[in-house]
């Protein structure tokens, strides 16, 4: 009864912010250029004798934007006429880039590239050479080890990411979650990539790395067998055990 | 007196009677005179579009105190800014909303959208939470179980309750929950003094402890360059 126990594993979820603002859908689009043109339509008109002087470069460019606005909201019929501005100089023109247009680029490191899914927060999976299994970053704690040490030996100058090369930041000391396997406990830590990119020795034990979003960490945990573990950890990242119901509350505890 | 405004009558409502009618009295009957008032023609709109109003004056003072308190402030087409609206308003909003049922179509779609987004985002949280809490507790427990305040024996007020006593059995050692536990104070580390600081030192200590580092920005709709592979650790160069 006097058995060592076994020792502790801190885990660590190394993540990228997104880049940029997520995807609005169709509806939510929709919907905003409806209440858009609503608010318009309701609203005071522009004294513009105010805010331009008359007949001025300014006041013509507005005029102009303004009729193309009142004609997307309203419909030419009401829009009427286009003002009459003659030659306007063109403004400076401003270069848009399509909203994958830095994930385009750097396809050829496929799933090792940090662009991927700009809109979304992806996770680095590690494979290991043995059992071919892909897995968190992992650090079994030896002696004098805390934690946030062994998870800094993960992520810090000479570890298994090599942090020479990459700019991380541990979110906090606390463990955000816990998976249990034949008495071995596995805490789980979170940190955030910021900068760089973490590369792995090619004389260790892991062969590849992948950065995934939620649905592919789910979708490959499950297919090499692990469900378990996904179920032991999906609530880290804010996938509830029961799923939220359609309506949005549980009828149940409507009174009837 | 009484002449004169005869006179006016008669010439205001010529239009409206017709010579054959005309009477041969030299004064107007009260009937008359509200008939007369009643079939009078309208006043003609004074309101004038405020975009193409022509300013008294050069002065843009004077043409913002026109803009915010116009003379006509309580017509319905009037420019102030409190409530006032363009003179086509009901054909713009129609244009727009359609019929009242669908209007209230769209209202209720948005506001079941909403309602079905929020309480995704609440139960994703409370899941988050929920393993924050679960795995803080285990490594209480697994490390000596909740500890309690027991207050001294000794009745000095500064002694209570500042004891603390573990209740369960410790499987690892404490230190790793009190290491967890740790309250970060960003601004603990004393500031670095000297005239030659190590690069690396000074990106160190410009990370607080406890607080989102500057390098960590927000999302935004359009980024200018890519991901930063050539990231350097600052380090002295030889």
């Amino acid at each position: 009864s006097s058995s060592i126990p076994p020792p502790l594993r801190a885990s660590l979820i190394l993540s990228r912010h997104p880049l940029i603002r997520r995807t609005p859908s169709t509806l939510e689009l929709t919907y905003h250029a409806h209440s858009s043109a609503l608010r318009r339509a309701i609203s005071n008109p522009v004294p513009e004798n105010v805010y331009f002087s008359k007949g001025s470069l300014a006041h013509r460019r507005f005029q102009k934007a303004e009729y193309e606005r009142e004609k997307e909201a309203f419909g030419a019929a009401i829009a009427g006429t286009p003002p009459a501005v003659g030659d306007i100089p063109p403004e400076r023109p401003l270069e848009i880039l399509e909203r994958d247009h830095w994930a385009k680029l750097d396809a050829e490191r496929g799933e090792r590239s940090l662009e991927r899914h700009p809109d979304q927060e992806i996770f680095c999976l590690i494979k290991e050479k043995e059992s071919k299994k892909w897995e968190f970053p992992t650090r079994t704690l030896k002696e004098n080890d805390s934690l946030h040490t062994a998870a800094e030996q993960i992520t810090g100058v000479g570890g298994i990411l090599d942090g020479q090369t990459m700019d991380t930041w541990l979110v906090t000391k606390k463990p955000v979650g816990l998976t249990q396997k034949d008495g071995q406990r596995t805490f789980y830590l979170r940190s955030h990539i910021l900068g760089g990119e973490p590369k792995l020795s090619s004389s260790g034990p892991w062969s590849d790395l992948a950065w995934l979003n939620l649905s592919e960490l789910e979708e490959r945990l499950k297919a090499q067998g692990d469900e378990p573990l996904w179920d032991g950890v999906k609530a880290i990242f804010g996938v509830p055990k029961i799923p939220t119901s359609e309506l949005g509350f549980d009828e149940a505890s409507l009174e009837v | 007196m009484s002449v004169i405004s005869l006179n006016c009558v008669a010439s205001s409502s010529r239009h409206t009677l017709s010579s054959s009618c005309a009477p041969l009295r030299n004064y107007v009957t009260k009937a008359e005179k509200l008939k007369a008032a009643r079939v009078a023609p309208k006043k003609v709109s004074t309101y004038v579009d405020p975009r193409f109003a022509p300013a008294p004056s050069d002065l843009k003072i004077d043409a913002m105190r026109a803009s915010l308190y116009p003379d006509n402030s309580f017509d319905r087409k009037s420019v102030s800014p409190v409530g006032a609206h363009y003179p086509n308003v009901e054909e713009k909003v129609r244009a727009v909303i359609g019929s009242p049922e669908m209007y209230e179509t769209i209202d209720r779609a948005w506001k079941l959208h909403r309602r079905i987004e929020m309480a995704k985002r609440r139960d994703s949280l409370e899941a988050q939470f929920r393993a924050m809490e679960e795995a803080c507790d285990e490594l209480d427990i697994i490390t000596g179980g909740p500890e309690i305040p027991v207050s001294d024996a000794s009745n000095d007020p500064k002694n209570y309750l500042k004891e603390k006593q573990l209740t369960g059995v410790a499987i690892y050692p404490r230190r790793l929950y009190n290491a967890a536990m740790v309250k970060p104070d960003s601004f603990a580390a004393p500031r670095l003094q000297g005239k030659k600081i190590p690069l690396e030192a000074r990106w160190k200590e410009a990370r607080l402890d406890g607080l989102i580092p500057r390098e960590a920005w927000v999302p935004v709709d359009s980024k200018g360059k890519g991901w930063d592979y050539g990231w350097e650790r600052p380090s002295e160069k030889e």
